[in-house]
């Protein structure tokens, strides 16, 4: 309990201290921000054209697109936000800038994953909540729905860019396989997982879950039940406690760098 | 003259080729992209047979080649606004080639290989999703002109974006608002013939749509009777754009700081 807290008291001033960092120049903090807003904004714009030509996809129509990206594009602005370092742990492990972590007295995966933050993903948070308030299933219900399943998907997330980064711990250039692996969930998550057939489909809602952190929380906002809710809630605590037990594996394998100087 | 800048292309192509590896990593994300439009556009047209005058097929060759061109595009303003910075601009003004001709061979040359690379990659798993399409072999030398007329138009629009560099010393912000035109009315996310007629008209005499659209569009088009306006507004915008890049280039050597050491 006591190293909880301590841990919790630890982030919160990771967090606030790489805020101010990333604030201290605000004209381009808050042109970051926009820049991720029109980012998104166009692919609103490509679904609007696209279901103006077809009026749903395997039952997903506009409406649905606006729920997955008002989920998806929330969940990975909450985990970029406060994980920011997580698409860069291969990096940190190949060049074995791990070593200013594992030298300091504090949690190491904890510290790792949070020594960054970053500022464009406000962009994908901002947007993601303006997207869900002029959606057409605004409610107290819907709300809530909404908060916990982007908490859920921000905690797959952060779990998925952790673990493809750890398998530097065993393979070299991991770092652009981590790149390959961040992007593909992403891009796979932002488009309708009923698409997909045969044994693409178990593999988007297993080994890249873009089926976890978008079809189902979509599911949940629109017909909550335990189904559509404890399914990624299990799946995010199960990857949560792969991800633990492959970083303490992992770091078994690692081997020193000798580089001790201040952190990132 | 020509002789030099053909041997940059060359060098180029060469060193493009050295890294080969580097271009298969960034492949990747076209054939997840192409997994995915394979996969959106059957579903879609399980509706229906034909819209807008394309049917799936036509649809995904399309976007093949569209993502190809926008994914082998050569990021010229961030090179620029890079020799700014780090004051290697000086060694490349010294030397005795023209500067913007210079970069945009050298560009065309990466741009070349890696286009290569991501279409016949992406060809591959279309074929064994979709199946092929049928062409008319004389179109290919006038889409492979209309590609060569839509690197040289991006080039165009980059250089522009990349001279502010000389003033404010970082181009990012505009470059990153001009991908995203590109996207949308380039026509690389959703085939222009899918637009709302207006947007459409508008859409497709803009430089944008002489990037992505034009290419694919004459690619996919080949077995009818070739729409020459197309060609036609890729060469007016290059000879429109061409006069900003030497007036604008001139003006920004002026503007130019550099700190010696």
């Amino acid at each position: 309990m006591h190293s909880l807290t301590n841990d919790v008291r630890f982030l919160r001033s990771l967090w606030v201290s790489n805020f101010k960092s990333a604030i201290e120049y605000r004209f381009n903090f808050f042109l970051q921000i926009l820049f991720m807003i029109v980012n998104n904004g166009v692919y609103i714009i490509f679904w609007f054209i696209f279901f103006s030509n077809f009026k749903s996809i395997n039952g997903w129509d506009m409406s649905n697109m606006l729920l997955l990206f008002a989920v998806v594009t929330t969940g990975y602005g909450l985990s970029m936000f406060f994980f920011g370092n997580t698409t860069r742990i291969a990096e940190v492990i190949t060049t074995g800038r791990l070593d200013r972590y594992l030298v300091l007295p504090k949690n190491p995966l904890l510290h790792v994953i949070s020594a960054r933050m970053s500022v464009r993903a406000i962009g994908d948070f901002v947007f993601g909540v303006l997207i869900f308030l002029f959606s057409s299933h605004l409610s107290l219900r819907t709300l809530l729905i909404w908060l916990a399943c982007s908490l859920n998907t921000a905690l797959i997330l952060t779990c998925f860019f952790t673990l493809s980064g750890l398998i530097a711990f065993w393979v070299g250039r991991a770092d652009v396989l981590q790149q390959q692996a961040a992007n593909g969930v992403v891009t796979f998550g932002l488009y309708p997982q009923t698409i997909y057939q045969g044994p693409a489909k178990w593999i988007l809602f297993s080994i890249i879950p873009a089926g976890m952190i978008g079809y189902f929380p979509v599911q949940a906002i629109l017909s909550p039940n335990w189904i559509n809710l404890g399914i990624p809630l299990a799946f995010a605590l199960f990857l949560m406690v792969v991800t633990i037990g492959v970083f303490y594996c992992g770091l078994r394998h690692y081997t020193s760098a000798s580089t001790f100087t201040p952190v990132d | 003259m020509l002789k030099k800048y053909l041997a940059v292309i060359v060098f180029s192509i060469k060193t493009s080729l050295a890294y080969l590896g580097e271009i298969f990593y960034g492949v990747t994300f076209l054939l997840v992209i192409m997994f995915i439009f394979c996969s959106l556009w059957r579903v879609a047209y399980a509706q229906g047979k034909a819209l807008q005058g394309m049917d799936y097929r036509h649809t995904v060759w399309y976007l093949l080649l569209a993502e190809s061109i926008v994914l082998s595009l050569n990021p010229v303003y961030q090179i620029m606004s890079n020799e700014v910075k780090s004051g290697e601009l000086v060694y490349k003004l010294l030397r005795p080639v023209d500067y913007i001709l210079y970069e945009f061979f050298w560009g065309l040359g990466a741009s070349l290989t890696r286009f290569t690379v991501n279409f016949i990659t992406g060809m591959t798993l279309v074929l064994l999703l979709v199946g092929s399409i049928q062409i008319a072999w004389t179109f290919i030398p006038l889409c492979l002109f209309s590609i060569l007329l839509a690197f040289a138009i991006d080039y165009c629009i980059s250089v522009l974006i990349g001279l502010t560099a000389f003033i404010t010393e970082d181009a990012t912000g505009i470059a990153f608002i001009y991908q995203k035109v590109v996207f949308v009315l380039g026509g690389v996310l959703i085939p222009l013939s899918f637009f709302p007629p207006m947007l459409r008209r508008v859409a497709e005499v803009l430089p944008f749509a002489a990037i992505a659209y034009s290419p694919a569009h004459i690619f996919v088009s080949s077995s009818s009777a070739l729409d020459v306006t197309i060609l036609l507004t890729q060469v007016i915008w290059l000879l429109l754009l061409s006069v900003p890049v030497i007036v604008f280039y001139q003006l920004s050597l002026h503007y130019l700081v550099i700190n010696g050491g």
